[in-house]
């Protein structure tokens, strides 16, 4: 299917009054959530997951696909106004948004966002549209020896890229692809790690995961270093750009789009090492440098449109292979699971409606989300102020009773509650939770095709370097996992010769 | 943490994720320890839990070791009592919601959470646990239908 009759068909799916209103609740209640400080969009689409449970799985996705974007964008407004970056990819924003605000030209930051956004999330959602069918094609011959070591470099790679200790993400991978073992075995019946517990034999629900260590771990790691907060909100000024803005940005937001869908198509690449790339070109290529970091409006023009894209893109290989690119890509597959779609390359081919009908609402939410933002930047802005000690009871609230209505069932919420111990744990042992669900979300899968191809090659384990492209995804990962290595290793070393 | 210095400890926060990482590894080892590990041609049940308790132990070893090895680092400050609250006040709505509906789970838990911070204002509290309670009926169970009881069973039937 050409581009073309694909985006007809999407747009007739899209476009109905559920699937419209559901794209537009989802943008909306992802930036509510979203603009508050300290709360990123994996945690907003945790909280909010329950949320999609009862619609048909287009709705479902549309929703989910509408609550990321729109938090994403959330994000970026709370980094300009207050200086406080809701989640790692708009750590970048602050260094010149913020300056902007308080020179009075928030106005012009908050437009540039937008709009850099726009264009970023536009551009890359056709290319995914223009690509993904071919690549899902390509992927569709790979065998199950190519798929498990395609697996093992998408963790590998967002592991390496991930910020933080190698040896703990991996860990977490670990622990991950084990949490994803307990309940019933397919090929033998057998029920592993249950403890005994019946709620347990279908596995460990992904919601209370989630919940547990991204919005309740979050919450409490929130309380231990509350900070103050600097909100400016007396003038946000002109909401629009000067000749001279646009001028100084438009070049920004291209190379930022083109960074941010070559890079947010990486595992563990994603929206945020996007934007610290494009902030770090945006400085290299302009004539004073040193504006930057006092309200350079490239540095916020670029990175705001390579996060956008390469939060778009990171949709790439979720749709083409059903490998999660990061946290929240894990989080959406979580909830195609739960849908009754088993993600991989067959999605595009077999669920074309699916697929377009995606598409075509990210088109349709980014214009959305310029309409809801700017306009009613006020209504953000007054959110801003509402204190924290009384957000934070209000999301245990949201997430006690989004838990609890998924299955009916009190013990997935008494089971969240104590995954966010283990998560606030977690995190003060400086364990990241983004790579734990990542091996969750991919372990079964990885389980499955390693065993299938060790059926087909008899028990020889040589088969995952024997296929030729098996070999390719394994050395690429070997060797990322050795530039990684190498230069720490050294600088142990020399550290030890001094002392 | 004064005793992991003494012992020449540099990185506590790795010696204590290095074993926290082997007491998980040997949990997962023990409880998959009934299950057969079969062969490379048919993975029994057994096999994979007992590579990922292997691997997770190897790591957490090497934490160990690189606790004593790499560059000092101190131990963060824990102060788990927000995250125990939030975790109790979860628990709480999980306890009531059955037995007591929504209006009385939220009336407890949200308060509960609440303490988990520090500057708590009872009026305003007060206030805003009942606006809280009125938003969840209205807007999960009227407005998203969600089959959750609002009113004590009891009332009802």
């Amino acid at each position: 299917m050409d581009i073309l009759s694909g985006l007809a068909l999407g747009f007739g799916a899209a476009l109905t009054t559920d699937n419209l209103l559901l794209c537009f609740a989802g943008a909306l209640v992802g930036m509510l959530v979203g603009v508050l400080p300290g709360v990123g969009p994996i945690a907003t689409m945790s909280m909010l997951l329950p949320l999609t449970f009862s619609l048909e799985p287009l709705g479902a996705l549309i929703m989910l696909s509408g609550i990321y974007y729109g938090a994403q964008y959330g994000g970026s407004t709370t980094a300009i106004l207050v200086n406080l970056p809701g989640e790692s990819s708009s750590v970048v924003t602050c260094l010149d948004g913020h300056p902007m605000a308080r020179q009075g030209r928030a106005g012009a930051a908050l437009a540039v966002a937008a709009l850099g956004s726009l264009f970023a999330g536009i551009v890359v959602t056709l290319i995914t549209g223009l690509f993904a069918p071919s690549l899902a094609e390509l992927a569709l011959k790979f065998g199950a020896a190519d798929m498990f070591s395609l697996m093992v470099l998408g963790l590998i790679l967002a592991t390496v890229l991930a910020a933080g200790s190698l040896a703990k993400a991996i860990a977490m991978v670990l622990l991950g692809l084990a949490l994803g073992l307990v309940g019933t075995d397919v090929n033998s019946g057998a029920i592993r790690m249950s403890l005994g517990l019946p709620e347990l034999s279908e596995g460990v629900p992904f919601v209370c995961i989630a919940v547990g260590l991204f919005s309740l771990a979050e919450i409490a790691i929130n309380l231990e270093n509350a900070g103050s907060r600097d909100v400016v909100a007396g003038r946000t000024g002109r909401l629009w750009l000067t000749r001279d803005e646009l001028i100084q940005s438009t070049p920004a937001v291209m190379r930022g789009t083109a960074l941010g869908a070559v890079l947010g198509i990486i595992p563990g690449g994603g929206a945020m090492l996007a934007s610290f790339v494009s902030y770090i070109v945006e400085k290299k290529l302009a004539r004073d440098p040193s504006r930057f970091g006092q309200g350079a409006i490239e540095g916020v023009a670029g990175p705001e449109s390579a996060n956008n894209a390469g939060a778009q893109a990171s949709f790439i290989p979720l749709l083409t292979l059903g490998i999660p690119a990061n946290a929240v890509m894990a989080v959406m597959i979580g909830a195609m699971q739960i849908k009754g779609i088993a993600p991989g390359p067959q999605i595009i081919g077999a669920q074309p409606g699916l697929f377009w009908g995606l598409i075509a609402s990210m088109l349709i939410g980014n214009l959305m989300l310029v309409v809801i933002n700017l306009p009613l930047i006020g209504v953000w802005v007054s959110l801003l102020r509402v204190p924290y000690r009384l957000l934070f009871p209000a999301f245990v609230l949201l997430c006690a009773i989004g838990v609890y209505s998924v299955d009916s069932s009190a013990f997935q919420v008494g089971l969240a509650a104590l995954f966010g111990i283990i998560g606030y744990g977690l995190r003060k042992l400086e364990f990241e939770p983004a790579p734990l669900v990542l091996g969750l979300v991919l372990g079964p899968m990885m389980e499955e095709n390693l065993r299938r191809a060790l059926i087909i090659s008899r028990g020889e384990l040589t088969v995952l370097v024997y296929e030729p492209l098996s070999a390719v995804f394994l050395s690429i990962a070997l060797l990322a996992i050795l530039t990684i290595i190498a230069p720490r290793m050294r600088a142990t070393r020399e550290r030890l010769r001094e002392e | 943490m004064r005793l992991a210095a003494l012992l020449g400890v540099r990185r506590p926060v790795d010696l204590l994720a290095g074993m926290v990482l082997l007491a998980l590894a040997a949990l997962i080892w023990q409880l998959n320890a009934r299950f057969p590990v079969g062969s490379l041609r048919a993975m029994g049940p057994g096999y994979v839990p007992r590579m990922l308790a292997v691997a997770l132990a190897a790591i957490g070893l090497g934490l160990v070791i690189y606790a004593r090895l790499g560059a000092a680092c101190a131990m963060p400050a824990w102060r788990p009592r927000a995250a125990i609250v939030l975790a109790l006040a979860m628990l709480a709505f999980g306890l009531l919601i059955e037995r007591a509906g929504l209006i009385v789970a939220t009336c407890v838990s949200v308060p509960l959470a609440a303490l988990a911070g520090r500057d708590s204002r009872p009026v305003e509290l007060f206030i805003f646990t009942l606006c809280a309670a009125i938003v969840a009926v209205v807007v999960f169970v009227w407005g998203l239908g969600q089959l959750i009881p609002i009113m004590p069973p009891a009332w009802t039937s």
